[in-house]
């Protein structure tokens, strides 16, 4: 099934590196892309319900990932979120696991993103 | 001035290896090429060398990735390339994603990017080795001189004319002669707190040992 993917990252090569793996792996989804956290609230409230996979980096100027999924969540438990971030911390990955995300490390392996979206398409 | 003992120097120098480590496995999965890293050094000197430490390093001038971080040790972490070598490396990065005329138009989020993996690498397996949490600036890119470099910013790590706890690695791609430079500085109170980390790891490393 075609879906929709919402990217959150405020670096021009990783959204290019991310995109580039989301049309080998699942040529027929399309993605939204944006570069803040701000943006991607304004891209969800305009289409409330219609991403069905949300990919979100940590860094990024003004509100962080992690507070960006934490509001997402507040309204909507069920979106597959993907916190992908160069930040390998322990404690930022408990955050993103406690809160209903997967968490994939930057440098991105291709593999994991195929294996998550394994997962998003076994939810249907 | 900090004394470090011997025991402490060789297990920072450990904690590095393991840290820088990490970075050089990320930094080799971006350009897909072996990655050789030097012994990481550890020496006080004053912030403003490491000005002249970037001009030795990169005479041409220097491109630099700078990262502050604050937490219970705040400093900053950077990574500089020679300027003359940058697009080459944008090239071996950008790979197929995209023309190879395109590599000047990317350089500055090609680099970003790799500033960003490669220092969040060795910050973070630092802090998950040291049970800390630090908490990392946006990653910034800087062009020029080391004197613009590091001088041009008053950090967390000090003004110029403080000392400092310098940490430094060299690094190269191997196959394209790209000699690259991991820096990471703390101000004196970081480094006091830094070294309380360092004594409590190896309290619980030769505990452990004993068992």
């Amino acid at each position: 099934m075609n879906k929709t993917v919402l990217l959150v990252d405020d670096n021009r090569l990783a959204r290019m590196m991310l995109s580039s793996v989301i049309a080998e792996a699942r040529s027929k989804w399309s993605v939204v892309e944006v570069h803040n956290a701000e943006d991607a609230l304004e891209q969800i409230e305009a289409k409330t319900g219609n991403f069905d996979v949300i990919l979100v980096d940590v860094g990024l100027p003004g509100m962080d990932g992690l507070e960006l999924v934490s509001r997402i969540r507040k309204n909507n438990q069920t979106t597959a979120i993907a916190v992908i971030t160069a930040n390998i911390q322990t404690p930022v990955r408990e955050r993103a696991e406690a809160m209903g995300a997967t968490f994939i490390e930057k440098p991105l392996k291709a593999q994991a993103l195929f294996e998550f979206f394994e997962k998003v398409d076994g939810r249907e | 001035m900090i004394k470090l003992t011997e025991i402490q120097q060789e297990t920072i120098t450990e904690l590095m290896n393991i840290a820088v480590g990490r970075a050089a496995s990320s930094l080799n999965q971006l350009v897909d090429e072996e990655i050789g890293l030097t012994v990481p050094r550890v020496r006080f000197i004053e912030r403003g060398d490491v000005s002249r430490l970037i001009n030795e390093h990169t005479i041409d001038g220097a491109c630099a990735v700078t990262q502050e971080f604050s937490g219970p040790c705040p400093g900053e972490a950077l990574l500089v390339f020679p300027e003359k070598k940058s697009l080459e490396l944008v090239r071996a990065i950008i790979g197929e994603l995209a023309p190879v005329e395109s590599a000047s138009e990317l350089e500055r989020d090609a680099l970003t990017e790799v500033g960003n993996v490669v220092l969040n690498a060795s910050l973070g397996s630092l802090a998950n080795l040291l049970g800390m949490e630090i908490v990392c600036a946006l990653p910034e890119y800087v062009k020029g001189a080391g004197e613009f470099i590091i001088m041009g910013r008053e950090t967390g790590a000090g003004g110029n004319g403080d000392m400092t706890m310098f940490m430094e690695v060299n690094f190269e791609l191997k196959q394209r002669k790209i000699n690259g430079y991991m820096m990471f500085i703390l101000g004196m109170d970081a480094a006091r707190k830094f070294m309380d980390f360092i004594d409590g790891y190896m309290a619980k490393a030769f505990s452990s040992s004993r068992l």
